[in-house]
């Protein structure tokens, strides 16, 4: 009696240690009372006051594409920068609706769509057709203007969902793009992976820039050439960073294995030349230039392409988007 | 059989358990990792919300900056998630790291300063068949060279990545790690698969900038969240 006493007692004990050690491991990983996904714009809970306009949001939805995929419920809202959208499912996609302007952004496939009964692969005609009548359901008026259609064709495994790319961009009578995007990705099938759109302003398309093409190209320019100070700046810096991994590892005091070569060289790296970036020989670069709508601000989007540059990832290129009408930098960027 | 003996065959079994479960989980970490770089140029830019939303959701997230390409490639059997942001090259299959090393997919026996993912795993039993997800967020890293191979469809087709995220063409020091950043909210934080995620983050980079980096994937299907190793 007295033995089993012992026993029981010290199966408790284990059980007991278990179950602290599993407890132990389960360690909260919250930071703080805010969760990340409210902070990155997704919201999960629904004031009164939105209810009635989550109602429509549904009917739009319902009206528009008349969808037939199970029952579309209300997921949550996405709240980016200043804009808003109400996020819809059903069993096979996520339809957006811009709270403000109650149209749909955009419409993505998240499950695999039910092959068709009898798979036939469409032609790259047939895409755009299939694109086109998309866009017409969702914006009536898109094609009352002039519409610049870029398709690409992709039959690629890695592009499996996305096989056709149709890209739609309205352009008004004075040859500006009027903000209003849409890009559609279809698969081999013509099943829709996913419809993006942006909405323009055709008011503001009507304005005359008052910064010519020339002149925001130079700022361009001049913008390209800080970035180039700022790439000098952190190549700098990067020559004295400390290797964070090899530290955090304790591995600061290993001789570093040769790569592919295999062979241990005596001497000491060449320190690269400072960073340079042909900014000055225009004539070899490859520049592009539109006039559009984006955020409700007439914008020169400007690409220098093709610089050459002291480096291995080179050439690089610049992208800027500068106000048409104050000539204000709204952003500037080069690639990596 | 006594409860005595009834009761030492429990302890026994209860003992035997544990151990063996505890020796089947060694051969990894746990919780599974994450390893996040990034390097001085082109910037860390969103690497510390992308590991602090790995972190969030159970990963043992670890983010290094300006590593040396052998310490890269050094651990990512035991990634779980694999996200570098650098430079890539024109023509694709390698990746800019310290020190003007790089992480290729073929092996290069006349250069130094690479670190092919060949050499390293090409030959071993496990490759890289635990990683869910490698991330490779720089210029080119789609694209295929006839003399470094290609970062993406190595690590699917030969070393067993459940997924692989790449991009053709030029990405940019902003919009990039923007649209990283979004794929990790959608991925991570709300545990779409990796296709869907992308192509919630393709809208919202379109919404913010006006236009998306051209990306590509293999293994759309899978999910990172919860954290956990890939299979093979």
């Amino acid at each position: 009696m007295k033995k089993s006493n012992y026993l029981i007692k010290t199966l408790v004990l284990i059980l007991t240690l278990i179950a602290i050690t599993g407890l132990t491991n389960c360690k909260s990983t919250a930071e703080g009372d805010i969760s990340p996904l409210d902070k990155a714009g997704l919201i999960f809970t629904v004031e009164e006051e939105e209810i009635e306009s989550i109602e429509e949001g549904l009917s739009i939805i319902k009206n528009t594409l008349d969808p037939k995929h199970g029952k579309i419920i209300y997921k949550y809202k996405l709240k980016l920068e200043d804009r808003e959208y109400f996020v819809y499912g059903d069993d096979i996609y996520e339809y957006d609706i811009n709270t403000d302007t109650k149209n749909i952004r955009s419409i993505i496939s998240i499950n695999e769509t039910p092959m068709p009964k009898e798979a036939k692969e469409i032609t790259k005609s047939q895409a755009v057709e299939i694109a086109k009548n998309l866009v017409k359901k969702c914006y009536k008026d898109f094609f009352d203007y002039d519409v610049k259609i870029k398709v690409e064709h992709y039959p690629d495994p890695e592009m499996v969902r996305r096989e056709f790319r149709i890209n739609f961009r309205q352009i008004n009578e004075l040859g500006v793009y009027t903000g209003y995007y849409i890009d559609v990705e279809l698969n081999k099938y013509g099943q829709i992976s996913s419809f993006h759109a942006l909405e323009g302003n055709h008011e503001v398309a009507k304005q005359e820039p008052k910064i010519s093409k020339e002149k925001a190209i130079n700022i361009a320019y001049e913008e390209a050439k800080k970035m180039v100070n700022e790439i000098i700046k952190r190549e700098e810096k990067m020559e004295t960073a400390v290797d964070e991994k090899a530290e955090a590892m304790g591995w600061t005091d290993e001789l570093i294995p040769p790569g592919d070569s295999g062979v241990y060289s005596d001497e000491e790296p060449e320190k690269p030349e400072k960073f340079k970036a042909n900014l000055d020989e225009r004539n070899k670069h490859r520049v592009t230039v539109e006039l559009t709508i984006f955020k409700n601000i007439l914008q020169w989007w400007i690409e220098i392409d093709n610089v050459e540059i002291n480096r291995e990832w080179g050439p690089m290129g610049f992208r800027l988007h500068i106000d048409a009408i104050t000539g204000k930098v709204l952003f500037a960027t080069h690639t990596e | 059989m006594n409860k005595s003996k009834l009761f030492k065959v429990l302890l026994l079994s209860i003992v035997l358990i544990t151990g063996v479960s505890q020796f089947a989980y060694a051969a990894l970490p746990s919780p599974p990792w994450s390893e996040c770089y990034w390097y001085d140029d082109p910037g860390a830019a969103t690497v510390y919300n992308i590991n602090h939303n790995l972190y969030y959701i159970g990963y043992d997230a670890r983010v290094y900056g300006n590593t040396h390409a052998y310490y890269v490639r050094r651990t990512m059997y035991e990634d779980a998630v694999f996200y570098i942001h650098t430079h890539g090259y024109t023509g694709g299959g390698r990746v800019k790291c310290a020190n003007n090393t790089k992480i290729s997919a073929l092996m290069v026996l006349g250069d130094d300063s690479n670190y092919s993912l060949q050499a390293r795993y090409g030959d071993t039993t496990d490759k890289l068949k635990y990683t869910r997800l490698t991330y490779w967020a720089a210029c080119h890293t789609a694209e295929s060279s006839n003399t470094y191979g290609d970062l993406d469809n190595y690590c699917y087709w030969i070393l067993g990545v459940d997924s692989t995220v790449a991009f053709n063409g030029i990405r940019d020091v902003i919009n990039g790690p923007y649209f990283d950043d979004r794929f990790f909210v959608y991925a991570a934080l709300s545990g779409y698969n990796v296709g869907d995620a992308l192509n919630r983050a393709k809208n919202d980079a379109v919404n913010k900038y006006g236009y998306a980096p051209n990306y590509v994937y293999m293994g759309g299907g899978v999910k990172i969240k919860p954290p956990s190793y890939g299979n093979y």
